[in-house]
């Protein structure tokens, strides 16, 4: 058993949605801790690792970043692949970005590929719910929509005031694990526990170790 | 092959087996006779003309029947028969290196004929040179002889100079310089006489062994011999039969090079590629250049020569030796490392202790460097930027702290100017582009598809450059960063908006007006190859991704490889993904 407690499983997680919706800031807010406001717009995609220990499994997270714009999208694709789990993200003051919910789900389904196109694991994710105008998108709105697609689970986060933030996460990657077992790559022990940096260095050093022997003379 | 009597032309030397084939140099060896090196009976018939390896100028100056003795008197007294009489006599008498390849080089050169660039005589010669430089394996054995010896070969070095470089020690430097002392003294086996009494006696008793090892390498490289080489292989008949075959002698060339770095370095060989195990150190230095602390790290390639029970593990692994060092200065670390047994010392410790302070040397100087450098620019932009603020006035366009030159310019942006005038097709002119500036944001209020990509680009200039006051909201900056992408978006309708042009944009934007910026910025993405990373489909994306990688195969393999099997998908292919 205690192998089986020092391997690490590696989850994938894809996260996407028009630009300027709040992506970024979500996976900032739950890898830091923080919320930066002046942040950048992504452009091509971005990564970022989190270790979380959820039902008593230590689960790697590789969280991609994808940028909105739709001319960056054919480069996105390539990310989609091999993706356990997926969040949409949309606005909830922006009804545009609501709107194009269904196209960003059947680009990911097209490009992706997945085994299983009925049941996989997506996430709906409103963002910006601490805006509070009258005009926000409403919560049986988004909830009919999804019913209409495959009963996907719905969840408001605010990255600004950190309100349910974590509980988006940790749901995404509980419904990553319960896929087949087949898809998760566990990682060796090797990779998981000892040798956690790469030594760059190495091959610097070595031809630093040789200039001197050669310029030794008498 | 046979000659009898008649010399050949002059023009036959082209034809020559020296030029046709190396493998045939060594056929002669087979008709060969054992021959004392007291007596000189045979002729030079024996060796089937000119073929042997010998400088072929000395067959053709004389009879092919004379003897060696013959030619010598030849040489010496200019009575050579059937050829054109050598421009300057030869007088081997006052020579006292007659065989060297000095020697011979000069005498060549100066007997016109023979010593013409393209004849085998000098080839031969540059051959052995280079056979000798290929026997310059050993690290020793290059350090310290290889300027010495080319100049001793061209004949620039005297005997003073090289009993100069005697004094550094080595059995290498010893041994070849024996050997070329060797060459200089004419001895017995040369002709057969007593050693003269001018050769050094010192070195004789060494000579006979270690020369004769060099010898060894010389032959089955195939090159072409010097005299005295050659009268050293007549000597050993076995040595002559494996120069034969090609297949022994390469067997044969692998154990003589064991043998030399046995003989010369007195190590084992093995020893040289345990040296290449990577291990470095590293050193914590302050900001202000001074060393806190130092610590030895040695890191394995791979796990093998960890398990490897030859390896000691006191030398790699050093934790105690490391930690006292931190403390200890550079001086007693060597005291220290003295205790340690004598295998391990040098090949790890020693060396470690003293790359650490050579590299620590280097890196507090260049920390000193960098100090002053930002001290002097914080003296300087202090100033400068405070007679900006006076000369730069209200009126103008940009902030930036340059020199200021127009309302709408700094310097920096003119400079950038000049140099894309020169590829830009059209030259700028200021108040031209401002008109087409301007008419294209009078378009944009109209234009359908500029206020789709107008929220666009609201979205993402208010996110750029967010640190500085100038690109904030309703600022100056961001309203020039958003007209000229704006602008743009209309000037090429095909490429459009797209993200990260906002940053080359605000960073124009800061040195320039809105006008210079539109310009400056058409000009890099049209004449730059910037389009192509913008256009749909990403090409030019993808092209220098791909450069990218192939660039880090070549410069990081190590990283490259890991990146690669890792999931992550860092190099871009096309098509594949």
């Amino acid at each position: 058993m205690e192998k089986k407690k020092n391997k690490k499983v590696f989850l994938k997680v894809v996260i996407i949605g028009d630009s300027g919706v709040g992506k970024t800031s979500l996976i900032h807010r739950y890898t830091s801790t923080r919320f930066l406001q002046d942040f950048k717009p992504t452009i091509g995609a971005e990564f970022s690792n989190k270790e979380v220990v959820i039902n008593g499994k230590t689960v790697v997270a590789q969280i991609w970043d994808t940028a909105g714009q739709e001319r960056y999208q054919s480069l996105g694709i390539s990310f989609y692949r091999g993706a356990d789990c997926c969040g949409i993200v949309f606005d909830r003051s922006d009804h545009s970005s609501f709107e194009n919910l269904d196209t960003w789900k059947n680009a990911f389904l097209k490009h992706g590929a997945p085994k299983e196109e009925g049941t996989f694991p997506f996430l709906v994710i409103g963002n910006k719910s601490d805006l509070d105008d009258g005009s926000l998108v409403k919560e049986r709105d988004a909830q009919q929509w999804c019913a209409d697609n495959g009963n996907l689970e719905y969840i408001e986060t605010s990255a600004k005031d950190n309100t349910s933030v974590e509980e988006a996460f940790t749901k995404l990657i509980e419904k990553g694990m319960e896929r087949e077992k087949v898809n998760l790559v566990e990682l060796p022990d090797r990779m998981s526990q000892k040798n956690k940096t790469v030594n760059l260095q190495r091959d610097v050093a070595k031809d630093v170790n040789r200039k001197p022997q050669k310029k030794k003379c008498c | 092959m046979h000659r009898t009597g008649t010399f050949p032309k002059f023009s036959t030397l082209s034809q020559s087996p020296y030029k046709t084939g190396i493998s045939n140099l060594h056929s002669p060896f087979q008709k060969l006779p054992i021959r004392n090196t007291e007596t000189h009976s045979s002729s030079i018939n024996q060796y089937d003309g000119g073929i042997c390896g010998v400088t072929p100028k000395k067959f053709y100056t004389c009879n092919t029947e004379s003897s060696d003795e013959d030619v010598l008197l030849a040489l010496k007294t200019k009575k050579t028969k059937n050829c054109g009489t050598p421009s300057r006599s030869i007088d081997i008498s006052k020579e006292k290196n007659p065989f060297t390849i000095g020697y011979l080089k000069k005498k060549f050169s100066n007997t016109g004929r023979f010593g013409s660039r393209n004849s085998p005589s000098k080839g031969s010669i540059f051959k052995v040179s280079n056979a000798l430089k290929k026997i310059s394996h050993t690290k020793n054995y290059s350090k310290c002889e290889k300027n010495p010896r080319k100049k001793y070969l061209s004949g620039y070095l005297t005997k003073k100079e090289i009993k100069k470089r005697k004094k550094c020690k080595g059995s290498e430097t010893e041994v070849s310089e024996s050997f070329y002392s060797s060459l200089k003294s004419k001895k017995a086996y040369e002709f057969g006489d007593s050693p003269n009494k001018g050769s050094p006696g010192r070195n004789q008793t060494t000579t006979n062994n270690s020369s004769f090892i060099l010898l060894k390498e010389i032959v089955p490289l195939n090159e072409a011999c010097n005299l005295s080489v050659l009268k050293y292989i007549k000597k050993s008949r076995a040595d002559r039969e494996s120069c034969r075959n090609k297949q022994k002698a390469d067997k044969f060339r692998v154990k003589t090079l064991t043998e030399t770095y046995e003989v010369y370095s007195k190590r084992d060989p093995k020893r040289i590629f345990r040296r290449r195990s990577p291990k470095f150190s590293r050193a914590k230095i302050d900001l202000s250049g001074k060393k806190v602390s130092t610590f030895a790290t040695h890191y394995y390639r791979d796990g093998k020569i960890k398990q490897s029970p030859k390896v000691d593990k006191k030398a790699y692994l050093s934790p105690k030796v490391a930690s006292k060092s931190a403390n200890v200065s550079i001086k007693k670390k060597r005291k220290t490392s003295k205790n340690i047994p004598h295998h391990t010392r040098k090949s790890s410790n020693d060396r470690v202790f003293k790359w650490n302070y050579q590299n620590n040397l280097n890196l507090r100087t260049v920390n000193q460097k960098i100090l002053r450098k930002v001290e002097d620019s914080k003296g300087t932009r202090s100033t400068q930027y405070d007679s900006h603020e006076d000369s730069r006035g209200e009126n103008a366009q940009y902030k930036c702290e340059c020199g200021n030159v127009n309302t709408y310019h700094c310097e920096a942006a003119q400079k950038w100017t000049e140099y894309a005038d020169q590829n830009y097709s059209k030259s700028f002119e200021y108040e031209k582009d401002a008109k087409i500036f301007h008419d294209l944001l009078k378009l944009a209020n109209t234009d359908t598809i500029a206020q789709e990509s107008l929220l666009q680009i609201r979205n993402d200039v208010s996110r750029t450059m967010g640190d500085e006051e100038y690109f904030k909201k309703s600022n100056k900056g961001y309203n020039n960063v958003a007209d000229v992408l704006t602008a743009f978006s209309l000037y090429d309708k095909s490429c459009g908006y797209v993200q990260g042009m906002n940053f080359i944009a605000a960073s124009l934007a800061y040195h320039c007006d809105s006008v210079s910026t539109f310009w400056l910025f058409t000009s890099l993405i049209e004449d730059y190859g910037l389009r192509k990373n913008y256009l749909k489909g990403l090409e030019g994306f993808y092209e220098r991704a791909e450069s990218i990688g192939e660039l880090a195969k070549k410069k990081i393999p190590k990283t490259y490889n890991f990146l690669v099997r890792s999931t992550f998908l860092i190099f871009y292919r096309k098509r594949i993904m």
